[in-house]
């Protein structure tokens, strides 16, 4: 399959990168790192369009939101697979992290969440499956002490979802974290 | 009071503009019009150092998540201050999801999901401290532009309504967080 990551060069995107790569699948990264902005939606969903899977993972305001949008637009006439990668944090009813920062980061996480629930809704078709990382290790949150390994993760999370597809099951939504 | 309003050359925000300016007040507007394209980072800065000292901003204009990000943006800046913060929502955002053939608009999902964030936002900040005063008014069966007179008289009459309730609840010394209507 050709999977396209948003953000795979650093942390969970890298990680998940490297899993389905290892399975022999063929990657279509878009990050920073190599010169494209996932503000710019047009040029980025041209690079996605022609892909079977979406792992849209970057976050930068609220542009994962837009690039779901827009995604779902062109694929409207599919049964393609969109990952989207949330965060623990909107199971919270309250933002409990000090600073105004993450208040804003959580917001855009739990209007991504309202977004995919609203589209499943009104556009059957195209699978959404929500993905909440908890407390893991990536280079780019340095906040708090991580708690598991993103590779460990990947790898668990990869494996769940191919079981659940191999099964003929679907997973709308997972919260995956470590024990403590 | 000093009034400052997104979106004042149109529709809902022209009304209040309008209004608050008719009792009196200083309203002082920011749109498009004027040089104000909100979706510019630089741009959105620039107002929210012009607004620093107002008693109350009416944040109106709705391009994508814009609303939101001025929120924060204006909430930073305001932290602790009695001051009042409205946002213009839509009573979409109130229901648990969009239904699919609302007014046949394809961007009505999109929408939905940018006041939702607006609602959602706008009570996080309220947890999280007293002032400044953050108000959700999410406006029920309105046309915000207008084009028949029956729909801007219907308008004008909502835009008066609010702000007697919010005069009423001020001057009675309540304060008001949320009001669909």
């Amino acid at each position: 399959m050709k999977i396209a990551i948003t953000g795979h060069t650093a942390g969970i995107g890298q990680a998940l990168a490297n899993q389905y790569q290892s399975r022999g699948h063929e990657i279509v990264g878009i990050s920073r790192r190599e010169g494209y902005n996932i503000r710019v939606i047009p040029k980025v969903c041209d690079l996605i369009e022609p892909c079977d899977v979406f792992v849209n993972n970057a976050q930068i305001g609220f542009a994962q939101t837009e690039l779901l949008f827009e995604m779902t637009r062109r694929w409207a006439q599919s049964n393609k697979h969109i990952i989207v990668i949330s965060t623990m944090m909107t199971q919270d009813p309250v933002s409990v992290l000090p600073g105004l920062e993450m208040t804003e980061y959580r917001n855009q996480k739990v209007t991504l969440e309202h977004a995919v629930l609203q589209l499943r809704h009104v556009r059957p078709g195209i699978k959404y499956t929500i993905v909440r990382p908890g407390n893991i290790a990536t280079s780019t949150d340095k906040t708090v002490p991580p708690a598991a390994d993103v590779d460990n993760w990947a790898k668990v999370l990869i494996h769940t979802l191919d079981m659940a597809q191999a099964n003929n099951l679907v997973i709308p939504d997972i919260s995956l974290g470590p024990t403590t | 009071m000093k009034i400052a309003i997104t979106g004042h050359t149109k529709g809902l925000g022209r009304e209040l503009k309008q209004a608050y300016e008719q009792q009196g007040h200083d309203v002082v507007g920011y749109s498009r019009s004027n040089g104000y394209d909100l979706r510019n980072w630089a741009n959105m800065q620039k107002m929210i150092e012009q607004v620093k000292d107002c008693d109350m901003f009416i944040n109106v204009a709705k391009p994508d998540f814009v609303q939101t990000t001025i929120l924060y943006e204006l909430w930073k800046c305001w932290k602790n201050q009695p001051r009042t913060i409205v946002n213009i929502g839509s009573v979409v955002a109130t229901m648990p999801v969009c239904p699919k053939n609302l007014f046949d608009d394809p961007n009505m999902d999109i929408y939905r999901t940018a006041k939702v964030s607006l609602n959602e936002a706008s009570r996080q900040l309220s947890f999280k401290s007293f002032y400044p005063n953050v108000v959700m008014v999410n406006p029920m069966h309105l046309y915000s532009n207008p084009i028949q007179e029956s729909e801007q008289q219907r308008l004008t009459t909502w835009v008066n309504t609010l702000i007697d309730i919010m005069t009423q609840v001020d001057s009675n010394k309540f304060l008001l967080k949320e009001i669909t209507f």
